[in-house]
């Protein structure tokens, strides 16, 4: 029996992918890693139900990659961009494929929207999960409130009004928030509040295998980070091994 | 009774919409992405639930708005009289946009379209897979960067083949030629290479639960580049009519323009859908009232059990 195959598609420095590298490798399975900026250069052929990569059957992809990533190293600078596109269209589309398994398998409206901390936000709220209430816009505002970024993580003082309503901005209350891996829609250990629970589930639904949830005393969502980076070494381990155990399965 | 038009006031179907509506003696309220904080404004609380517009006019309450026309300008404008370099502009335009993108999702009216809709698009393989799994007929199709997996699928083609942008990028679709063949010998990104369905172009677009057929009369491979094509208004099965209309709202999609090649022997492929339609040539060439039934929309009075039926149906219409 061939051995299984294992892509993992992240950057150089990825400790997730290099913690999960060594997991498959040590249960014989063949890995391959890509960095982002090589992928344009890679062979490819995707049909209606299946994809080779270099030769070889996709069968097994932990994707961790960004839409604002360059996947074209070796194309021109005026290339660049549009090769950046096309690479990525062709993977989004490889990872919804059945014979292909995949984490995260981020679906188009969540990879063309940015996979941004908002996005997830809006999408839970629309599915009936409590989020932390946010003033968007030229909104009134307590002077202690942060102002979310759209296109960063984390937070920032508080801009004047009239920035705030020439960027539409998001400003919420700033509580100390609990950190949570969301894993193949659970949340361990089983000690997260029932509406973290549920949003867990939820990414599952969507194609979210391994995710972090930043909640509130109340149990409400603030935040959900797909490409999560996981310096707890237990904790990376003890993920790193259920996320081998999926991908080969 | 008023209507908003956001983004770019200049975009021809936004100025079309906007004087359909005016035309009913509706409030056009424009609202563009340029003037943001400055013109206009809206204030969303969504802890209490309020949500606000100001206009000329002063603070309305946003449910006042029955629906929301969005055309967005690829490189808008900074407000005036704001100034920034390039990195500076390039954050300040995409922190503007996500934050409009966040304004419309949160609107319980009917908005043509969400950004959220119609993704899908940006992969046409991705759009293939889902198509096909929708119910409609698509043509056999490689997403490749191999020259040797290239010509061997062209080989199994008795038509021959086509090829076009992987991604939602705007690209003349062409037979293939040596141009492709030198680029997959040199190295190149993968590229859609696509069965050729001889036939007729027909484009249907989706208005909420209307469809609205549009045969397109050309010599060449894609119509949208050539000078002289003929427009007229033709007719679609009501199976095939619903099908467009309820794959364009499960992805979320009140507006859509679905393309097809019809064989001689009347079979339909559908080649892609498009969430951003530019549907003024079919309508003013072939007189189907597109921007009627769009109008009709906005100005609906917003059926709140629609919506969430409408989220129920996009939340189990992902492709697996």
């Amino acid at each position: 029996m061939s051995p299984h195959r294992l892509t993992l598609v992240a950057p150089v420095r990825d400790g997730v992918a290099a913690e999960v590298g060594r997991a498959a490798a040590r249960r014989g399975a063949s890995v391959t890693w890509h960095a982002p900026a090589d992928l344009a250069a890679r062979q490819v052929a995707l049909q209606d139900t299946s994809c080779v990569v270099d030769g070889a059957p996709l069968t097994a992809v932990l994707w961790r990659v960004s839409p604002d990533m360059n996947l074209a190293d070796g194309f021109t600078e005026a290339d660049r961009r549009f090769a950046t596109n096309e690479t990525a269209a062709t993977w989004i589309a490889a990872l919804q494929l059945e014979s292909i398994a995949a984490v995260n398998r981020f679906d188009a409206q969540a990879w063309y929207s940015g996979l941004r901390a908002q996005y997830w936000c809006d999408r839970l709220r629309a599915a009936g999960v409590r989020v932390a209430p946010a003033c968007a816009g030229d909104a009134d505002v307590a002077p202690h409130w942060r102002w979310h970024p759209y296109t960063a993580d984390g937070d920032c003082d508080l801009p004047g009004r009239p920035a705030r309503a020439s960027m539409a901005t998001a400003c919420r209350e700033p509580f100390p928030l609990s950190r949570h891996v969301s894993l193949f829609g659970t949340v361990p250990p089983s000690s997260a509040h029932p509406n973290v629970e549920r949003a867990a589930r939820l990414l599952f639904d969507w194609g979210i295998g391994l995710a972090t949830i930043g909640s509130d005393i109340f149990g409400r969502v603030h935040d959900v980070r797909v490409l999560p980076v996981l310096d707890d070494t237990p904790l990376l381990a003890h993920v790193a091994e259920r996320l081998t155990e999926y991908l080969l399965s | 009774m008023s209507i908003a038009i956001v983004g770019d006031p200049e975009d021809l179907a936004a100025v079309y919409i906007g004087w359909l509506a005016s035309r009913r003696n509706v409030e056009v309220l424009w609202l563009p992405e340029a003037a943001l904080g400055v013109d206009w404004s809206f204030a969303i609380d969504e802890g209490s639930g309020q949500a606000r517009l100001r206009t000329g006019g002063g603070w309305r309450d946003l449910r006042d708005v029955t629906g929301v026309f969005v055309r967005f300008h690829p490189d808008p404008p900074l407000p005036p009289p704001l100034s920034l370099d390039d990195g500076g502009r390039m954050l300040f335009v995409q922190e503007r946009r996500e934050g409009l993108h966040h304004f419309l999702q949160s609107l319980s009216c009917s908005v043509v379209n969400r950004p959220s809709a119609g993704r899908a698009n940006a992969s046409k393989p991705y759009q293939m897979q889902w198509l096909r799994q929708a119910g409609f007929s698509v043509p056999k199709w490689v997403t490749t960067n191999c020259a040797d997996t290239a010509l061997a699928f062209a080989a199994e083609c008795e038509n021959g083949v086509i090829y076009k942008a992987a991604s939602g990028l705007r690209s003349r679709v062409r037979p293939l030629d040596d141009e492709l063949q030198r680029r997959l010998r040199h190295g190149t990104s993968p590229t859609v290479i696509q069965e050729f369905v001889p036939g007729r172009d027909v484009r249907v677009h989706t208005v909420g639960d209307r469809a609205f057929a549009t045969e397109v009369v050309a010599d060449g491979v894609d119509y949208r580049y050539q000078q002289g094509s003929q427009y007229a208004a033709t007719t679609v099965d009501d199976a095939l009519a619903r099908l467009c209309c309820e794959a364009a709202l499960a992805e979320g999609l009140v507006l859509a323009g679905l393309d097809f090649r019809v064989t001689p022997a009347g079979e339909w492929y559908c080649l892609e859908m498009n969430p951003v339609p530019s549907f003024l040539p079919y309508e003013m060439c072939s007189g189907v009232p597109i921007g009627d039934a769009v109008v009709d929309v906005l100005c609906a009075t917003p059926d709140r059990d629609a919506s969430a039926r409408l989220q129920e149906v996009q939340t189990v219409a992902q492709p697996r």
